[in-house]
């Protein structure tokens, strides 16, 4: 099977800045399925498999099928976030995916009803957060220039 | 309005209250005229990635959130809109609308009849993992977009709106990205299918 290491740009979407965040990651990619680096997933996103399940801090996720997530010195890419419960989307041909956020992530403040907090920046670039305003009573409004 | 509201209620009455505007745009060009005619004194800030629609589960604009002095999400997703014609359509009145804020920052009436009633519309549109998949389609083509990467930035475009056709805020906010005018008669069709696949454009609240 003829595959070599190629440089994959990974979207992750969880946090809470103003974009993405943006990472590159070792991948070597066999017909539908890419593998990443271990390590690079280890270093960029945190998570390791041991034997407790994929790993990040103290905080360890079962992993039914272990198999299927590893192989070699590789994680699956759709295993990984099959097993994190979280969406992908993946261009192959872009050699680009998004990792998203999970609906159970999103859901958990917001059924608590925590309004999430979030920083983006005004028309001078200064950045701003919801939890600035703590202590006072907040209207957040979204529009669109359309 | 938000201006008029916020020199009231924060500057005038100086209570403890902000309006809090986010403009979600591809980009600032986009946003700067409404910026500039806004002429807002409280925060407003361009979202070009969606991050404040994907973490409240926002499908349309606008659409407005109560906050609370803890943080707390006192009323949910609702709609308002000022302009008489629009406001007709959506279904909203704009005089009680700002009328319900003005108490509620005064400290003289309740955002909802109750916390319980909050939780009761927060439960009813939830995150479903066929939208958050779609919000990772949206990602990854607005990325590609920005790398120049038009053709393929459209094919996530598609995927998205087939795995949440109710998702106004992805659909009309990528048209410009697919070279589309989203204020142009590009949208009316749009519109229409989202509509016949039985979506409603705006929901505000019904207390």
């Amino acid at each position: 099977m003829a595959s070599r290491v190629e440089t994959l740009t990974l979207l992750d979407t969880e946090g809470g800045g103003p974009s993405p965040r943006e990472v590159r990651v070792a991948a070597t990619v066999d017909g539908e399925s890419v593998h990443l680096s271990a390590d690079d997933v280890a270093r960029d996103l945190g998570w390791r498999l041991e034997t407790e399940g994929l790993c990040r801090g103290a905080l360890c996720v079962p992993v039914p099928d272990a198999a299927a997530l590893a192989s070699g010195d590789g994680l699956d890419l759709a295993a990984l976030a099959q097993a994190l419960g979280r969406p992908l989307a993946l261009d192959l041909a872009e050699r680009a995916a998004a990792l998203g956020a999970s609906a159970a992530e999103r859901t958990a403040p917001l059924a608590r009803l925590e309004a999430p907090d979030v920083e983006l920046p005004d028309a001078a670039g200064r950045l701003h957060r919801i939890s600035d305003h703590r202590g006072a009573k907040v209207v957040l409004t979204v529009h669109s220039s359309w | 309005m938000w201006q008029e509201l916020h020199h009231q209620l924060a500057e005038q009455e100086a209570l403890p209250f902000t309006v809090f505007g986010v403009m979600v745009d591809r980009n600032l060009a986009d946003a700067l005229p409404w910026i500039e005619a806004a002429g807002a004194s409280y925060p407003l800030v361009v979202d070009a990635h969606h991050r404040v629609p994907e973490l409240y589960n926002m499908f349309n604009v606008p659409t407005i959130v109560w906050i609370d002095e803890q943080g707390r999400i006192a009323r949910p997703n609702d709609v308002a809109v000022m302009n008489p014609r629009a406001a007709k359509l959506v279904g909203v009145d704009p005089e009680a609308y700002l009328e319900r804020v003005r108490a509620w920052a005064r400290g003289q009436a309740p955002a909802l009849s109750s916390e319980e009633r909050a939780r009761e519309l927060v439960r009813e549109r939830l995150p479903a993992a066929g939208e958050q998949r779609a919000r990772a389609e949206f990602a990854l083509g607005q990325w590609l977009w920005e790398q120049g990467r038009g053709e393929a930035a459209a094919r996530h475009f598609e995927s998205a709106t087939e795995l949440a056709p109710g998702d106004i805020m992805i659909q009309r906010g990528t048209m410009r990205m697919r070279s589309m005018d989203p204020m142009g008669p590009e949208y009316g069709p749009i519109a229409q299918a989202i509509a016949r696949r039985g979506f409603r454009l705006h929901r505000p609240i019904r207390e």
